[in-house]
């Protein structure tokens, strides 16, 4: 045991006579953490003092045993006594406790700690609703728990923290930290359970619409109807057909008994949007084209958008539509009726003038395993200083963190735009494209539009080394998880500049360039 | 499972058989020595404990009595010594030793609760029978005690480091009583930690200090002061609570009652009380060189309440105690 300097002897004692205030010799050595003929003179000089007082442990009429302590000292109640005591020793303690000793704040920093992670690293998107509802449960006992720690570390606390100048104390950090995660997370899963709720409307829709759709609007016979060349400015078949599209949907939504008729508003963004489209169109192949519009933005089947968008094409010059029907045919699988849509696409698309020669752009593939963010950040660093170009990545694999965004399918709106309100491009119905989609990073200040399935855009890419069938080929061999990268030269680059990318994307970037 | 187990025969194991011993030589001295000459005790604990330090070498159990024995000649003519150097001289029971200690250790936990408790902890009672002892050694520094809950239970010495070794022989008959009250009496399937090394331990200085002999508790408190770096907290809370009654036994009562309901109540309720009781005696024990504030006499009051109210009756509800003194602890939070 230390042995102590007298005066810390003293001060010992003194603390310990203070917190204890009744107690035995035995009692106030193992406080005090002193020996017993340390503290005898002290307890004689408190005693005359008249601090202290003994009396025996014995009660009155009990007889003890004859090994008992004789005796128990307790603290005078004088508040002056008491007073002088204390401030003998207040000038020598500190006055603040150390918040690591207290467990609970521990264990609320430790459970914290795994929240923040809990919340960080996980993509709650992919998770079924099964696994949501286990996560959103294990997080929200995490939470249960770290409250009632911070709860116990506030109670076991020596500091009142009703009081101010507090709030830099651990356990306000804490309990800080607590209040903004759970705020983060009850808003992360409110998003999340949002947009679940709003991916099931738009999955019931489509089942609704395209069931309205087939009993409706047979796809043989609107096709027939349209064929006979008598329907253009058929008003009376444009509203029949109108009333019973609307018809056949309320049907569906009646039949729907997972569909209870509070949840019907859900619905009422879509089937106002069909109805307006509707009420706008004045001819048949308008109607057609309404038709289409939906099905291919909205609804859960190919078929029916195929075969209208199929028939406007044959009927028309227009690029856009061959450029629908080869991505619809993909969908359903028709791949080299797509390829010939495709090629019919890009012998409209590229039959104007010829444009001005410019250095050739260069694409590269390059395999997943191969591939490094860093190594690509450092390839787009040196290709744009060097190089006179701008340099774009794709591919249906997310690319990593803060580099590259996502971008929906989308084809050509087969709508004309007669007003200016309609929009160029609809997105595809996730249920058509079993929610696919492209990532895209890119160096260029206006990069151009990405359209079509991914096989589509890779094609796009490729023809320019290659020709049109290598290209299409190759793009159907395209894996999901490879990078695709593009440089295109700005006006006036050197062919010096395209060999000093090429060099750069096989050494730095490990790729494979195509063609 | 036998009621006392040698697990091995490490150097440690005998030097513990040693040990106990020679507490027992030493205690038998100092009853025949009475109380002619009680200062004299500890410096004789010391002088022995001297003595014992100086064992050395892996040695079997008879060479190191015989070692001692040699060790202890120069004090001779002192009574207690030749008591000891005699005792050493005969064969020893060592394990009929070990039986008596556990026995006294158990009936002294069964008195302690029958004197203190209430109906659950009387009716608990039963549950606290004779547990057999399991000796083995550890690498680590001090004497380790432990009572095994998986079937058969029983109670694990694992003997320390050779330097302390006797002090911790000596205090052998508080260890088990320690195991026994803190650990194989509270209705819990898992300890609690400040409960069982804290509050329950600051209730068995109590006992003992009612029951045992001044030099008895000094080596007590020289053992267990560096046995409380975990839980002195909780142990001088439990000290300043057993004070708020002047009967000295209603808090007393109270822990015993909480613990043998232990598993009868919400983890949570029990671990909240815990807590609250904690941060009261931080709260509102007294502070050096602070003055209580009204907020403070407050908290006393609700606790005193809570505490000493139920006493008569000997039933505290747990629950409603920790919502009593949540609302009282309320004041101090900013949540």
């Amino acid at each position: 045991m230390p042995v102590a300097a007298p005066n810390q002897t003293r001060l010992k004692i003194l603390s310990s006579v203070l917190y204890l205030e009744s107690f035995t010799v035995a009692e106030l050595c193992l406080h005090a953490g002193l020996d017993r003929s340390m503290v005898y003179r002290e307890l004689s000089e408190l005693q005359q003092q008249g601090i202290l007082k003994s009396n025996s442990v014995v009660v009155e009429g009990e007889t003890a045993p004859a090994h008992r302590p004789p005796k128990r000292y307790e603290l005078s109640s004088d508040p002056k006594l008491r007073e002088q005591l204390e401030e003998e020793l207040g000038s020598f303690l500190p006055d603040f406790e150390d918040p690591a000793s207290n467990r609970h704040l521990k264990k609320a920093q430790e459970i914290l700690n795994v929240l923040v992670g809990d919340l960080l690293q996980i993509a709650i998107e992919p998770l079924t609703n099964q696994d949501l509802d286990r996560w959103e449960k294990t997080v929200q006992e995490r939470f249960s728990e770290a409250d009632k720690e911070l709860k116990r570390a506030t109670w076991e606390s020596e500091t009142d923290f009703s009081e101010e100048g507090v709030s830099d104390h651990p356990i306000m950090i804490a309990t800080r930290l607590y209040d903004g995660l759970k705020a983060q997370f009850q808003a992360q899963l409110r998003g999340e359970r949002t947009r679940r709720s709003s991916e099931a409307v738009r999955f019931t829709w489509a089942d609704i619409l395209t069931s309205a759709l087939r009993v409706a609007v047979p796809a043989t016979g609107v096709l027939s109807f349209a064929t006979s060349g008598k329907l253009l400015e058929d008003a009376v078949y444009l509203t029949k057909v109108s009333a019973q599209v609307s018809k056949k949907i309320k049907e569906q939504m009646e039949r729907r008994k997972d569909l209870p008729k509070a949840n019907w508003e859900l619905f009422l963004p879509y089937l106002s949007s069909l109805q307006l489209d509707l009420r706008d169109v004045q001819s048949n192949s308008e109607l057609l084209a309404t038709l289409a519009k939906h099905g291919i933005e909205y609804g859960n089947s190919v078929t029916e958008p195929l075969a209208i968008v199929r028939q406007l094409a044959s009927e028309t010059d227009d690029y856009r539509l061959f450029f629908n029907e080869a991505n619809l045919a993909q969908i359903a699988q028709q791949t080299s009726e797509a390829y010939d849509s495709w090629i019919h696409y890009l012998a409209k698309l590229w039959s104007g003038p010829a444009i001005e020669k410019l250095v050739q752009p260069l694409v590269a593939r390059v395999a997943a395993e191969r591939w490094s963010a860093e190594a690509y950040r450092e390839a787009v660093r040196e290709i744009t200083m060097q190089c006179e170009a701008s340099v774009s990545a794709l591919s249906e694999t997310p690319f990593e963190q803060n580099q590259g965004y996502a971008i929906e399918l989308q084809l050509y709106n087969p709508r004309q735009d007669k007003s200016g309100k309609e929009s160029a491009l609809i997105p595809i119905a996730e249920p058509l494209v079993h929610n696919k989609r492209l990532y895209v990073a890119t160096s260029a200040a206006n990069p151009a539009p990405v359209l079509g399935l991914p096989s589509f855009v890779c094609a796009a890419w490729f023809h320019g080394p290659l020709d049109k069938r290598k290209a299409w080929e190759l793009a159907a061999k395209v894996d999901p998880s490879e990078r695709i990268v593009k440089v295109e030269f700005f006006r006036g680059a050197r062919s010096a500049s395209r060999e000093r990318a090429e060099k750069i994307l096989t050494s730095s970037l490990n790729a494979e360039l195509v063609g | 499972m036998s009621d006392v187990t040698w697990a091995d025969d490490s150097k440690r194991v005998r030097l513990f058989q040693v040990g106990v011993r020679l507490a027992a030589h030493f205690y038998d001295a100092m009853a025949k020595s009475g109380s002619a000459q009680p200062d004299r005790s500890p410096s004789h604990a010391d002088e022995l404990n001297k003595r014992w330090q100086m064992l050395s070498g892996d040695q079997r159990v008879v060479e190191y009595e015989q070692s001692l024995s040699k060790e202890l000649s120069p004090l001779a003519g002192e009574a207690v010594f030749d008591h000891i150097r005699g005792e050493l001289e005969k064969s020893f029971p060592y394990e009929k030793r070990l039986r008596e200690l556990n026995q006294k250790a158990l009936d002294g936990a069964r008195q302690c609760v029958q004197t203190w408790g209430g109906t659950q902890a009387q009716k608990r009672l039963k549950e606290m029978k004779l547990l057999p002892l399991r000796i083995e050694s550890t690498d680590e520094e001090h004497t380790k005690f432990s009572f095994e809950r998986a079937a058969p239970k029983h109670i694990l010495v694992r003997a320390g480091s050779p330097d302390i070794l006797l002090r911790e022989c000596m205090i052998l008959e508080f260890s088990l009583f320690h195991e026994y009250l803190s650990h194989a009496f509270p209705a819990w399937s898992k300890d609690v930690e400040p409960v069982s090394e804290g509050w329950l331990l600051a209730l068995e200085f109590e006992w003992f200090e009612s029951q045992y002999m001044l030099d008895d508790i000094d080596l007590l408190r020289k053992v267990w002061h560096r046995r409380l770096e975990q839980e002195r907290r909780s142990f001088w809370a439990g000290i300043w609570l057993l004070k708020r009654c002047k009967s000295r036994e209603c808090v007393a009562k109270f822990l015993l009652e909480w613990v043998a309901g232990w598993d009868a109540i919400k983890e949570d309720t029990n671990l909240d009380l815990l807590s609250q009781l904690l941060g009261i005696e931080t709260k509102a024990g007294h502070r050096l060189g602070r003055k209580v504030s009204d907020k403070q006499l407050k908290l006393l009051e609700i606790l005193d309440k809570a505490l000493c109210g139920p006493c008569q009756k000997g039933a505290w509800d747990i629950a409603n105690m920790a919502d009593q003194l949540e609302s009282v602890l309320r004041p101090y939070s900013r949540r």
